[in-house]
């Protein structure tokens, strides 16, 4: 054996302890979705009757399915720019010498590590017809109501809840972004002209935070494609479907209907739009 | 030997009445320790379950709903009891009302022994009823929807509508649908039958009242809390006597009870919980059994539903002159317990948790607004449809 042949091998057995957890936590669950998206499967039972693709069809005949999508896609939409804006306000907000700034970036990312269950608790209290929400909002001639159980404002309460609870996490993302930008970038600039802070921002951070920026994108759609606590503590789902997302809609046939094949096949089409949106933002970047 | 019991008891009175006869039990039979675990909401248990049995590690023994057993026995994870009621010869099999062996019976074998019954009636708040000038409890469905109209004022609502997609809003329109003269199901359980003609006069009453501004939606998925009642915000619920001493133990709204009202019959939905025994091995089993012997002994049925409200599920239990003597005493109760007379039951069928998701999830687009009555239900037909073939 070539001295070559030899260090393949050994560079695989170093890699051994990493692959064999990956095939048997990332791979073997993939390769197994997709075997169950092609059979009518019972999670009471270990036995699968293949169907073929009559799995997908019945997502696409349903009006279910679509709901989900469109639910999703509007969540979507909601809370990444909502949610980015948010956190790029606050991490410029703090990205500064005040007193007491741990304590507030610490108020900032407290939502970050509370329980998804326990804060949307707190958030149906809050949104009651009877609760805070409704108190403040009456204050400007808005009628109270039961925010979560209307179809209109249940999905803007997941929304909400969601930028919430995110918020801190991507400052953090974005203050170590910005604390990468050395100084001596803004100095130039205020010599050349650009001494707004809007036109510093506009000129200096905003190009230069790009790699920053885009990495916060890419997670955040990720993650909002995979959004499920919101909806199950808040809303379940709710009312009338109005905040099923596909996450939701795959928990529901999984579990309420017991069709694992049906709930696997709608994963596999979440997995491949996931993919896809994250292939075009790699591209777009690639290009830009 | 360790049995594992799940059950749903979130109460805490019942909770601590449970957990005594649990002691007495084990007073009796100190091989046997009865490990049991509360599992929450029973109309959130499905998913927990699920996972449970999938990862081969069950209760031995479930408290729940006896409408869920068919598709767990269809799979093959529970264990029959004829044998072991055979066996058993402190086991009164005949003592028990015989819908209940009905009930938990699946492809002529029964599966699950009767922990409890129940049926669902109105709580009415008496002072508002006063306060409105009302003196009969309303009989029939013009008449609750008059008194709900009468009951209504600045942000107090006459009824409770059962909002959500799950069991609950399930449970409580079958007696509606019953009561205008509908079915389920056809006879031989194979097709819907709910979306003819009383099943879209039932939605339509609701929606009704609804429209009248007499109604309001309770929380979602959650109509069997009693927060809004209990908080004086509406004047009638629908709800069981297993709240009882929850009612009996506070004083902010002086609560009585009167049967559902009747369309063309009067017609409630028993519920109540059964054990259901999972399968493992035989000395565990066994064990298991001796727990069921003792909660369908007429001493234990006839001691929990005093202290708990749920009505007891054999006629020795309910014809005791010990229970007779509490019914006198407790008219709310008694109004459950006479209400047995027009129980009808849930269908045994496996299919029954993915009917109940579906219906619901009509049921609710109807009561949104969404789509007509009888539009919604003929869409959940056919969707039932497909699932019972």
């Amino acid at each position: 054996m070539s001295a070559h042949g030899r260090d393949t091998r050994t560079a695989y057995l170093f890699l051994l302890p990493a692959l064999l957890p990956l095939a048997v936590f990332v791979l073997y669950p993939v390769v197994n979705l997709l075997w169950t998206s092609l059979h009518r499967s019972d999670i009471l039972r270990n036995e699968l009757t293949f169907l073929g693709l009559a799995n997908y069809r019945a997502l696409f005949a349903g009006e279910d399915f679509g709901r989900a999508a469109w639910n999703t896609l509007y969540y979507v939409a909601a809370t990444v720019p909502l949610g980015m804006a948010v956190s790029l306000g606050l991490a410029l907000l703090l990205n500064t010498e005040i007193r007491g700034l741990g304590l507030l970036r610490t108020m900032v990312f407290t939502p970050v590590v509370t329980s998804a269950v326990a804060a949307g608790i707190v958030f149906v209290w809050l949104l009651d017809e009877r609760g805070p929400a409704s108190a403040l909002l009456a204050l400007f001639g808005v009628k109270a109501q039961r925010w979560l159980q209307s179809e209109v404002w249940a999905m803007p309460a997941v929304v909400l809840m969601s930028v919430w609870k995110q918020a801190g996490y991507n400052m953090v993302l974005f203050l170590a972004g910005l604390q990468a930008i050395p100084e001596t970038y803004y100095e130039a600039a205020a010599l050349d002209g650009a001494g707004s802070p809007w036109r510093a921002f506009r000129h200096v951070t905003w190009p230069l935070l790009w790699p920053t920026t885009f990495f916060v994108l890419v997670m955040s759609v990720i993650q909002a494609f995979r959004a499920f606590e919101p909806m199950y503590v808040m809303t379940r789902g709710g009312p009338v479907g109005s905040t099923t997302t596909l996450v939701y809609f795959i928990f529901d046939r999984a579990f309420k209907y017991g069709d694992m094949g049906q709930a696997a096949a709608a994963s596999v089409l979440l997995a491949v739009v996931v993919l896809g949106i994250t292939w075009v933002q790699f591209r777009v970047r690639r290009d830009a | 030997m360790k049995v594992t019991f799940w059950h749903g008891m979130e109460s805490g009175v019942n909770n601590q009445v449970l957990e005594a006869k649990i002691r007495e039990f084990e007073r009796r039979n100190p091989k046997i320790h009865i490990d049991a675990q509360v599992y929450g909401a029973a109309d959130q248990l499905g998913p927990k379950l699920d996972a449970a049995v999938a990862g081969g590690t069950p209760p031995d023994l479930l408290w729940w709903a006896p409408a869920f057993f068919p598709r767990y026995a269809e799979a093959g994870v529970l264990r029959s009891l004829d044998d072991l009621m055979a066996q058993d010869p402190s086991f009164d099999h005949g003592d028990v009302y015989p819908f209940l062996w009905e009930l938990g019976s699946y492809k002529g074998r029964v599966y699950t022994s009767p922990f409890s019954v129940n049926n669902l009636a109105v709580y009415y708040n008496k002072k508002m009823f006063r306060e409105a000038g009302i003196a009969e409890v309303p009989r029939t469905w013009p008449e609750l929807r008059e008194a709900a109209r009468r009951l209504t004022r600045d942000r107090v609502f006459g009824f409770e509508i059962p909002i959500g997609t799950a069991e609950w809003t399930v449970w409580t329109w079958q007696c509606f649908l019953w009561q205008a003269g509908g079915e389920l199901l056809s006879p031989d359980a194979r097709r819907a039958a709910f979306h003819h003609r009383a099943g879209i006069e039932a939605l339509d009453f609701w929606r009704a009242l609804k429209d009248d501004g007499s109604a309001t939606f309770s929380e979602t998925d959650a109509g069997y809390k009693t927060d809004g009642f209990l908080a004086g915000r509406v004047a009638m619920t629908i709800n069981g006597p297993w709240n009882y001493p929850l009612l009996r133990d506070q004083d902010a709204v002086e609560v009585g009870a009167f049967p559902l009202p009747s369309g063309e019959r009067a017609a409630t939905n028993c519920g109540g919980e059964s054990l259901f025994l999972f399968k493992s091995e035989p000395a565990r089993e066994r064990a298991a059994f001796a727990f069921m012997t003792f909660v369908t002994s007429a001493d234990f049925q006839v001691d929990w539903a005093i202290q708990s409200g749920y009505l007891p599920v054999s006629k020795s239990a309910s014809q005791s002159p010990t229970y007779r003597a509490f019914l006198e005493k407790n008219p709310f109760l008694a109004v459950f317990d006479e209400q047995m007379a027009a129980g009808r039951v849930r269908p045994s069928i496996p299919q029954y948790p993915a009917l109940s998701a579906t219906l619901g999830k009509h049921l609710e687009a109807a009561l949104y607004g969404r789509r007509s009555s009888k539009e919604a239900l003929e869409r959940a037909a056919v969707e039932v449809d497909a699932l019972l073939q």
